[in-house]
């Protein structure tokens, strides 16, 4: 494929607006440094750019190079006004170990993750993508960038046609971007742009671990993610799952990086990422919310105070906010039909959908366990790799324990949108589970090597916790402080093996509970309600109906297994419009592997 | 017994340069507190930390290489093959769900402000039904898409015989052996 240079000239703007605040920030300096954060300059930028004309375009501005040239003009003109007033030290880069085979492990990671770079890039330029394989992608993800780059702007019209309108703009916006700087509608040019994506990827972690960890850990993990078959593979995809990825992995990284050290500007590092996530996909604002809640309260155990400025990055979700004001000012659905957050507050209806959640885990589990082995090898081969992270949480808790608390609510979070989700277990696993894993396989590797890095140091130790001062507001904090840092790394590892046996036990008995919970007992009337209401108002939704539902059942026999249920509806668009109608619905007396209700037209009921 | 302690430590760490050669911080303890068997414990449990690691990275480092080997063979395999013209590169991969001339021909002749829709049949049959009107959107945009032929001042026909349309329509032009294209008279 011949790539025009046009590209060349966009990408260039991009990396000079991450340089820019990279400088601003401290993370780089010109010299040789500007080329070893190549890659973390190009994320940065490319994520900055994509909140800034996401933004732009939100409000109403016009979609053009122009747009873009002079957002990045203004930001670099601000990054620079900012270094001449306040400047920065720059971080340095750890010192190089002198041991040999220090160097021989950098060395060997180092050529392997450039061989694969210049490998992905070749494979880039002689391959084509597959529309079949990436059909998300066919469907609406590069439609809605056309109809960005054809209407220069978000059109509520031509949003309101394509499927999924609720999704954020930022991949769609950076999708048509390139089709401007590519001089037309070449959605080929998308892979060439997801394949730098993914390289500068690799580089940033690289960029970003070496200020912290020593090399000789930091490059063969990174290398391990870069050779991953589940990585390399999907690296050219115009699906968003994959830049999601990237970019959460990234602000967790950056997120770990404050707390290790109480350096403020590894938090702004970690906004850009994760701001850049929340308006890349849903999924990627629950991770970037569950990373800054748990980067919050960690940050308040170990930096007291100063711990409470972590809360900036919640401020993602005011983007998400922002996102959603315009859906609705344009009479567009602002979430996702496949299923509703409300039902988590439900107890009755999750405790009637629980094998979906039994069938979730073992899934999620299994999933994660291939990608684990095939990017690190056979179980026992993984044994030293969990080794050195187990031992690792003693020494350094509170990243640890920030990574894993994040690792496990992130797959919370996953878990619980496949408990309450409309569609077919099976099927809406099939269909995402193995696109959107890897996200945690990834940051699990980077993030382990981040840990043990960081365990392994003996002269650069964290922050010390502050003496408090007797009737301090925070001493009820001070206890767990003392677990969660260096002066008691045995209580810490106990507390963490303490609570990762209650949230294992946790999921076991939720996942496992349906044997005797709400299968086999009396129907639960609320939650027979609720059922249909998502089954049927979510498949409204997912048609473009602006439908609210309201569902009244009642037994119909006896034995309380047949119910008549009166469904009413009421169209948004049309309030005077009230359709309703009755519902049958029969249901087993058990029934533990199987759907226990069926309404009158067939629809099973979960 | 406190003095046999001390010296299988020392003994252990007499080669202390080279042990820390190898890698950073392997080697003895260092620092004022505690005893010698003490600090003989800290060595070892630090030294013991230091090998899981080193460990470790052997393993992520062997298993990266392995598939490395794979990848670097693919890139220079594919050093030598041919590039695709941007275009080719765009439309080929759509030839997988339907004649990529009917695209061309249904881009080129669909005005920019246009409506229209698709229609496909059954004759003969079609597997992916629902993949058609998809393959057509995506590469018709900025076109207006409607699902209703009532609205639609373009139709185009796949596998479908147009007249069993029952429309009225000023003209037909073929996008191939398997659709038609059809101007909508109102």
């Amino acid at each position: 494929m011949s790539v025009g240079f046009e590209l060349a000239g966009g990408d260039a703007l991009a990396a000079a607006v991450g340089y820019a605040l990279l400088a601003v920030l401290g993370f780089t300096r010109l010299g040789r440094a500007n080329v070893r954060t190549l890659g973390l300059s190009y994320l940065v930028g490319w994520s900055v750019l994509g909140c800034a004309l996401s933004v732009l375009l939100i409000a109403g501005a016009p979609f053009a190079v122009a747009t873009d040239v002079i957002a990045a003009s203004v930001i670099v003109a601000g990054c620079v006004v900012v270094r001449r007033r306040w400047p920065v030290e720059a971080l340095a880069l750890l010192p190089r170990s002198k041991a040999w085979l220090a160097w021989l492990a950098s060395a060997l990671g180092g050529l392997v993750v450039g061989s694969v770079v210049v490998s992905t890039a070749v494979v880039a330029s002689t391959t084509e993508w597959n529309p079949a394989g990436d059909w998300d992608a066919t469907w609406f993800w590069i439609p809605k960038a056309a109809s960005i780059y054809y209407a220069h702007g978000l059109d509520p019209a031509a949003w309101r046609t394509l499927n999924h309108p609720e999704y954020p703009p930022l991949i769609p916006v950076m999708d048509a971007l390139t089709f401007s700087f590519g001089g037309g509608f070449h959605p080929s040019l998308i892979m060439v742009q997801q394949t730098l994506l993914g390289i500068s990827f690799l580089l940033a972690a690289l960029a970003l671990l070496t200020k912290v960890i020593p090399s000789w850990i930091a490059y063969p993990s990174v290398a391990v993610v870069a050779t991953a078959p589940w990585f390399f593979s999907r690296i050219q995809t115009p699906m968003p799952d994959q830049t999601v990825a990237y970019l959460v992995t990234a602000g967790a990284i950056a997120s770990l990086g404050w707390l290790h050290d109480g350096r403020r500007r590894w938090l702004i590092l970690a906004l850009v990422f994760l701001a850049a996530a929340s308006l890349s996909k849903l999924e990627g604002g629950f991770w970037s919310a569950a990373l800054a809640l748990v980067v919050i309260a960690v940050g308040i155990v170990v930096h007291r105070r100063q711990g409470l400025v972590a809360a900036i990055l919640l401020a993602p979700l005011a983007l998400i906010e922002l996102w959603r004001a315009w859906l609705t000012a344009h009479g567009l659905r602002t979430s996702n039909p496949d299923y509703s957050l409300t039902s988590l507050l439900h107890p009755s209806f999750l405790a009637g959908r629980t094998a979906r959640l039994s069938y979730a885990t073992t899934a999620v589990a299994h999933t994660a366990e291939h990608l684990l082995t095939s990017a690190a090898g056979p179980g026992p081969v993984m044994v030293p790799l969990i080794a050195a992270v187990a031992l690792a949480t003693r020494r350094r808790p509170a990243v640890a324990v920030a990574a894993v608390a994040w690792t496990l609510l992130a797959g919370m979070a996953l878990l619980a949108i496949y408990w309450i989700g409309r569609p077919s277990i099976v099927w809406y696993f099939d269909v995402t589970g193995t696109r959107v894993e890897p996200t945690f396989v990834a940051a699990a590797l980077i993030l382990s090597a981040l840990v043990v890095g960081l365990a392994i140091q003996t002269d650069t130790t964290p922050r010390q916790p502050r003496v408090l001062q007797p009737r301090q507001i925070w001493r009820p904090l001070d206890r767990l402080a003392t677990v969660l840092t260096h002066r008691d790394p045995r209580a810490a590892g106990a507390l963490g093996t303490v609570a990762a046996i209650l949230v294992g036990l946790g999921v076991f008995v939720i996942a496992d509970a349906r044997p005797t919970f709400s299968r086999n007992g009396a129907v639960d009337v609320g939650a027979l309600n609720h059922e249909i209401v998502s089954q049927f108002l979510y498949g409204f939704l997912a048609g473009g109906y602006p439908l609210t539902a309201h569902v009244s059942c009642r037994s119909s026999s006896a034995d309380n297994l047949q119910f008549g249920c009166f469904v009413t509806t009421t169209n948004r668009a049309h309030p005077s419009e009230e359709p309703a109608w009755n519902l049958g619905v029969t249901c087993l007396p058990v029934s533990i592997e199987s759907p226990r209700c069926f309404s009158s037209n067939g629809e099973a009921l979960q | 017994m406190t003095g046999r302690w001390v010296d299988t430590g020392r003994a252990f760490w007499k080669g202390r340069r080279s042990a820390a050669a190898l890698l950073p911080g392997l080697g003895p303890a260092t620092g004022a507190e505690g005893g010698s068997r003490l600090r003989l414990a800290r060595s070892l449990r630090r030294n013991g930390f230091v090998a899981v690691v080193a460990l470790a990275v052997a393993v992520e480092l062997g298993s990266a290489v392995n598939h490395a080997i794979a990848i670097v063979r693919t890139g220079y395999h594919d050093l030598g093959a041919p590039r695709y013209a941007t275009r080719d590169a765009d439309l080929d991969p759509f030839a997988y769900f339907l004649s990529t001339d009917a695209l061309v021909l249904a881009r080129q002749l669909i005005p920019r402000d246009a409506t229209y829709t698709v229609v496909v049949g059954n004759d003969p049959p079609v597997s992916d039904a629902t993949d058609i009107p998809v393959v057509f959107r995506f590469w018709l945009a900025p076109r207006r898409y409607t699902s209703a032929v009532a609205d639609a001042q373009w139709v185009i026909t796949y596998h479908q015989v147009s007249k069993a349309l029952s429309l009225r329509y000023s003209r037909q032009f073929g996008l191939g052996p398997d659709a038609n294209l059809l101007r909508v008279e109102r």
